[in-house]
């Protein structure tokens, strides 16, 4: 039995609850409280057997916040009870202290710098042809992240600031689109090496998203309209049919040139990871490829936060995007962003998602291990973290560096990505480690991160609404908590732990 | 009175019976130093001192004012912070 934990019980959203009123067991301050899990509850921790054990510590009103002691296994228990509650862990705040960060680039001399150079020649392993376009990362000294970068020219050379000799601690070779990557520990640097890649193969049905969600039927998710608020979607990728439209919502760029509005395609630079996204969601098998989403039967909309130079998202653009993905009749929102500080307008524009039936996904931050970032950690966020499983990736491909503790207790090659947060705040994990989907330039790539877990929950969660007319047709204020209680009750626990997975992975 | 350094917020309309942001906007147009750069059904993006924007957001009802902020795209993969010497 784990050691009791004190939480805040308290609505979703606002400080008042019916639902907190309504649970009398929660009203008397001091005595145990026994809540019985539901029948027919499938998947979850709690089904086996157990029940809400809490103590009421402290109410400040009748219908309320309150302070409860209780299990990490009870306070699971209690939220897949009660979606429209949210049970935040209590903390403390501590004084900031201050670390430095060098960042500044060594000043070398013209002669110690043409000798400190490594080539390094990136081929396609099948063809031998030089491959463009490579980011090669070298680390002398991974802890402190010391080390040398670079990107393979047109004729495949990655020219690296490294002395020959240097032992290089890890080396991570990441494919341009369409192919894996390269992982090495503890190697010597040699003055000139060739490392060859290779291509995806666009038929394997044995990578991550197929090996999890391969047997969801081509039509699922039909009816069901899905935001994507990212860097933008590819507007005629042969995978992607049943992108609908969307909107440039980066006021930078519209202010002023109404026309811009209609560029919700892939931003200029680092604009990738929106077409990525989507793909997981509901890409369409073709004849050349069988890389398909989670849910192919749904229409995609993509609304750009991301502007054309490859800086941040404003929160002002992602607050307009989630409004308008309200506006524009979308059942699920997938924020595959994040921060590390809370953002009040945001969180408004969810609380308004929620309140009108729209279920919020986003992804927990690909910080190693830190806190969940926000938006995922707000109240009424589905957080979702990152899994992956070894097999589903060449063994030397950069994954490899993601296979972390902890392993699965069900299926031992399963693990959470060491990239991944993970906290109290982690509702279910998703598959996120080495994920084959669509990019621009009608092309298929590699992407890992919890971006990529949360549009496969986002697919599954629309595959559930898709077969649940009842839940597609409940009212606005019931229709999340009834999907997310559906989503949560498919989930399967893959013996990460509580705050890794949270309920687990959305499997039915 | 001295203004700072002009700083965006975020307005954002919270409730049902605050003003439309047609009003909120041409209340704000009217404090000087305020810019409204952006208008929206529920939200506007002004620019303008901080606390002048503030202490005009207080006198419109339903209103409530956010500061602004950015994230950066997501990224799973590891970075050099120091340049090996």
């Amino acid at each position: 039995m784990s050691q009791t934990k004190r939480y805040v019980v308290l609505p979703a959203y606002g400080f008042r609850s019916s639902a907190l009123a309504q649970m009398d067991k929660l009203q008397t301050v001091g005595p145990v409280v026994r809540l019985e899990m539901r029948a027919g509850a499938r998947g979850r921790r709690a089904a086996r057997g157990a029940a809400t054990a809490m103590r009421v510590l402290h109410s400040t009103h009748e219908n309320g916040p309150k302070l409860v002691e209780m299990t990490p296994e009870a306070e699971l228990n209690l939220r897949a009870e009660n979606p429209g509650l949210k049970v935040v862990p209590v903390v403390e705040y501590h004084k900031l202290n201050m670390q430095h960060r060098i960042e500044r680039r060594a000043v070398m001399t013209a002669s110690s710098r043409a000798a400190a150079e490594a080539s390094l020649n990136i081929v396609d392993k099948d063809t031998a042809n030089p491959l463009a376009g490579a980011r090669v990362i070298a680390f002398t000294n991974f802890d402190r992240r010391v080390g040398a970068e670079a990107v393979s020219s047109k004729s495949g050379v990655a020219r690296l600031k490294l002395a020959p000799g240097d032992k290089i601690e890890r080396l991570y070779i990441y494919g341009p689109t369409g192919f894996w990557g390269h992982y090495a520990t503890n190697a010597k640097l040699k003055s000139e090496e060739s490392f060859g890649l290779k291509p995806i193969d666009l038929q394997d049905q044995g990578t991550l998203l197929p090996s999890f969600y391969g047997k969801v039927p081509a039509t699922a998710g039909e009816g069901v309209r899905i935001a994507v608020i990212d860097t933008g979607v590819a507007e005629r990728h042969p995978g992607l049919p049943n992108v609908g439209g969307g909107a440039n919502l980066v006021f930078n760029e519209i202010n002023g040139n109404i026309d811009a509005t209609t560029e919700w395609g892939p931003a200029r630079k680092d604009g990738a990871h929106g077409t990525h996204v989507a793909g997981i969601i509901g890409a369409r098998a073709t004849a050349n490829a069988k890389v398909r989403g989670v849910a192919p039967g749904v229409e995609l909309r993509s609304y750009r936060v991301f502007p054309h130079t490859g800086k941040g998202a404003q929160n002002y653009d992602i607050m307009n995007a989630i409004d308008r993905a309200v506006l524009d009749g979308c059942h699920i929102i997938n924020l595959s962003l994040g921060g590390s500080d809370e953002d009040e307008a945001v969180r408004a524009a969810i609380g308004n998602a929620l309140d009108n039936g729209v279920l919020v996904v986003a992804a927990a931050g690909n910080n190693g291990r830190r806190a969940v970032l926000y938006p995922a950690a707000l109240p009424g966020c589905i957080a979702v973290s990152a899994m992956g499983r070894r097999g589903t990736y060449p063994r030397q491909s950069t994954e490899e560096s993601d296979a972390a503790k902890p392993f699965g207790s069900v299926d031992k090659d399963a693990f959470i990505g060491a990239f991944s947060n993970v906290g109290p705040q982690i509702d279910v994990a998703g598959p996120g480690v080495g994920v084959v989907s669509t990019m621009p330039g009608d092309a298929y790539g590699v992407m890992s991160g919890t971006s990529m877990a949360c549009p496969g929950v986002v697919g599954f969660a629309a595959s559930l609404l898709a077969s649940k007319q009842p839940i597609m047709n409940a009212g606005k204020g019931e229709r999340v908590k009834l999907l997310q209680e559906a989503l949560f009750a498919t989930c399967r626990v893959q013996g990460f732990g509580r705050d890794f997975e949270g309920f687990g992975l959305p499997a039915g | 009175m001295e203004h700072g350094e002009p700083m965006r917020k975020i307005l954002r309309r919270i409730d049902d019976d605050a003003p439309p942001a047609r009003e909120a906007a041409k209340r704000l147009q009217a404090e000087d130093g305020v810019t409204v750069l952006d208008e929206q059904p529920s939200s506007l993006l002004v620019e303008g001192d901080a606390e002048a924007i503030e202490a005009a957001v207080e006198s419109i009802e339903g209103w409530s004012v956010y500061g602004s902020t950015s994230i950066k795209v997501p990224d799973a993969r590891p970075r050099v912070l120091r340049k090996k010497k």
